[in-house]
């Protein structure tokens, strides 16, 4: 699985950087390393859609990623602790009145909380709400959530505060991050289960395979998916690879009816 | 040209591979505000007293979220209590199976079933694999009695059938729904109820009286077809002994061979069910049979095969028959002569109904 990390700051981001040694692409502006990815969205929610709005020209396949947002929040006097991690299991946007649930499926050590998404900072009244309050968990929601599956969409808050403070600069963030940064490796990796990936049939060389016969052949959009359609029935059915349709490819198609020829013979072959 | 998906699919260094375990199912209970304060929803949460709670305004915002992944959700499944809204009770389709019934509706108690049955309708039909209980039954019972006085053949009482979304019955030690419903048909003399299950818990209904008003249909299929395509059902072994279990009691019992399943070698699993449920229960005590074959509409079908099937089911060559995938017509034809040869010796050929 690939993992990708928002954090709203710099200062937030930093643990991550240095325990997984990763390195800033200066295009995309990720930092990366291997399957890990980290992004810094900046603060509130306008930048923050605006921001990752620019990182999905860059990172366009979310197959098999598992999104985190991880940061500090604000959290309720009453049910929170400064410095203890939380795990958000429905996150209210406080403006748009919306509710957005990512769905908990394996189990995790911590306690789970209400997350509410504002828009302007808070610094009086911190009880009000119910658990805990950032700035942009709901805009990472709703984006994220029409590219990757509720259950691979995980927030995980370190409270820094209790919303009566004044002098933002004396909070040390990284620190709060760097001190449940064991912790937080180990929730990354949980998800490192094959479990969560997505549905393969089809390997990607097999896709990589077929790409190759698709643009060989110059068969069209429609034929493409007919194809993959009938590769995957004809590998769940038989148990075989796709290896024999490289005979189909290796043939020249010069015009539209000798494309469609040879299709519906690679049609034939695979519904045998 | 198509852009060929570039993945990373390079080794995980700094993540150790997870061995961590699903939680277990209703480990969330997402409860809408509406719902508090109702006797079901209580029962619920007392069932479940170390779940995580999470009120809700309206059950749709969690289980018709977008992006569900139907089968990785069924290893966690989450209860979802929540109040029903109109309509409360539907007309039965073409692909459900009347059995010989004329005024034939079913309704919804619960959305979504503990078992996960690979051709099952469910994972096409639904967004999510959470379960959803609605509380407000006696909303749906003033339904069904509206719709008892509108009923088409007044001669012939309404039959409900209850479990039509869900296996009510397995659901019977959680909340008690099976129960609410044979007790409501009870007071209204012209509502019968099928039941349909593949559940053993007919334990959790024997101290109820029995009524013929109620149909009990158990669906059995061979062990082969338990063990590879009914996931987590209780194994045929066990429905039998609940089928003699509620014959005994006095129940009126349906037996649904529904859907067979066209593979190589079906004849021979299927012939020695028949012959075993010959062997252990009286064809004279069974009210009436179902047989069907696989039938699935075009739109769930597809929706399922391309979410994350796990079984062969949906890669078989089936016939797109006026939106509904199923066997070929042969293959139809075949199950339909071999079962009538295979059962004309058990049951009246008047008491079999076919969906093939």
């Amino acid at each position: 699985l690939n993992f990708l990390i928002f954090t709203a700051l710099k200062a937030e981001a930093r643990p991550f950087i240095e325990v997984f040694e990763l390195v800033k692409n200066q295009g995309s502006h990720l930092y990366l390393k291997d399957n890990i990815s980290l992004f810094i969205t900046g603060v509130g929610k306008v930048k923050t859609a605006k921001r990752i709005q620019t990182l999905l020209n860059h990172y366009t396949d979310f197959t098999n990623t598992v999104v985190f947002n991880i940061g500090i929040a604000g959290g309720n006097p009453k049910n929170t602790f400064i410095g203890e991690l939380y795990r958000v299991n429905a996150i209210h946007d406080e403006e748009s009145k919306l509710t957005y649930y990512p769905d908990i499926l394996i189990r995790h050590p911590l306690k789970e909380l209400y997350l509410t998404t504002v828009s302007i900072g808070i610094f009086e009244n911190g009880d009000h709400y119910q658990g805990l309050v950032d700035m942009e968990g709901s805009i990472i929601f709703k984006i994220m959530s029409k590219v990757v599956p509720p259950h691979r969409l995980v927030f995980l808050k370190v409270v820094s505060d209790h919303m009566v403070i004044t002098d933002w600069k004396s909070l040390d963030i990284t620190g709060l991050i760097n001190n449940q940064i064991e912790q937080i490796q180990n929730i990354v990796s949980d998800f490192n289960n094959e479990e969560f990936s997505d549905r393969i049939i089809l390997t990607n060389e097999e896709i990589v395979e077929l790409i190759h016969g698709v643009n060989k052949l110059r068969l069209t959009a429609t034929q493409y998916v007919q194809l993959v359609n009938f590769s995957e029935k004809f590998k769940k059915r038989t148990g075989y690879d796709l290896a024999k349709l490289k005979l189909f490819f290796d043939k020249d198609s010069n015009s539209k009816l000798e494309r469609n020829k040879i299709f519906e013979q690679i049609k034939q072959f695979l519904s045998t | 040209l198509i852009k060929i998906p570039i993945q990373n699919w390079k080794g995980i260094k700094y993540l150790s591979k997870s061995n961590n375990s699903f939680l277990p199912n209703f480990s969330h209970i997402y409860v809408e505000f509406a719902a508090l304060g109702f006797p079901l929803t209580a029962k619920c949460l007392d069932r479940f007293p170390k779940a995580e709670v999470v009120k809700i305004s309206d059950y749709k915002m969690v289980f018709n979220r977008t992006g569900q992944d139907f089968q990785t959700q069924k290893k966690s499944a989450k209860l979802i209590i929540a109040v029903k809204k109109p309509p409360f009770i539907y007309k039965g389709t073409d692909i459900l199976q009347d059995g010989g019934f004329k005024n034939f509706y079913y309704n919804t108690p619960i959305l979504n079933c503990l078992y996960n049955c690979d051709y099952c309708f469910l994972q096409g039909m639904y967004p999510s694999a959470n379960m959803v209980i609605y509380v407000n039954q006696e909303d749906m019972q003033l339904a069904v009695e509206k719709a008892i006085l509108k009923r088409c053949y007044p001669k012939d009482p309404l039959m409900l059938s209850i479990s039509y979304n869900t296996d009510l019955m397995a659901f019977e030690n959680i909340v008690p729904m099976t129960r609410i419903w044979i007790n409501y048909a009870k007071t209204q003399p012209n509502l019968n109820l099928e039941i349909r299950t593949k559940s053993s818990l007919f334990s959790a209904l024997k101290d109820i009286e029995p009524t013929n008003k109620i149909l009990l249909s158990w669906t059995l299929s061979p062990e082969k077809v338990v063990k590879e395509n009914e996931l987590d059902t209780p194994s045929l072994v066990r429905r039998i002994v609940a089928i003699q279990s509620a014959i005994e009691s006095g129940w009126k019992v349906r037996l649904c061979f529904d859907p067979i399943l066209v593979y190589s070698g079906w004849e021979n699993d299927y012939s020695e069910l028949i012959e075993h449920i010959k062997s252990e229960i009286n064809g004279n005590k069974i009210f009436d049979i179902t047989v069907g074959v696989f039938r699935m509409g075009h739109d769930y079908f597809q929706r399922v095969r391309k979410s994350k099937p796990v079984s062969n089911v949906y890669y078989q060559n089936y016939e797109n028959e006026d939106g509904v995938m199923t066997e070929s017509g042969f293959n139809r034809k075949s199950v339909e002569s071999f079962m009538r040869k295979k059962l004309s010796d058990y049951i009246l050929e008047s008491k079999i109904h076919f969906w093939v």
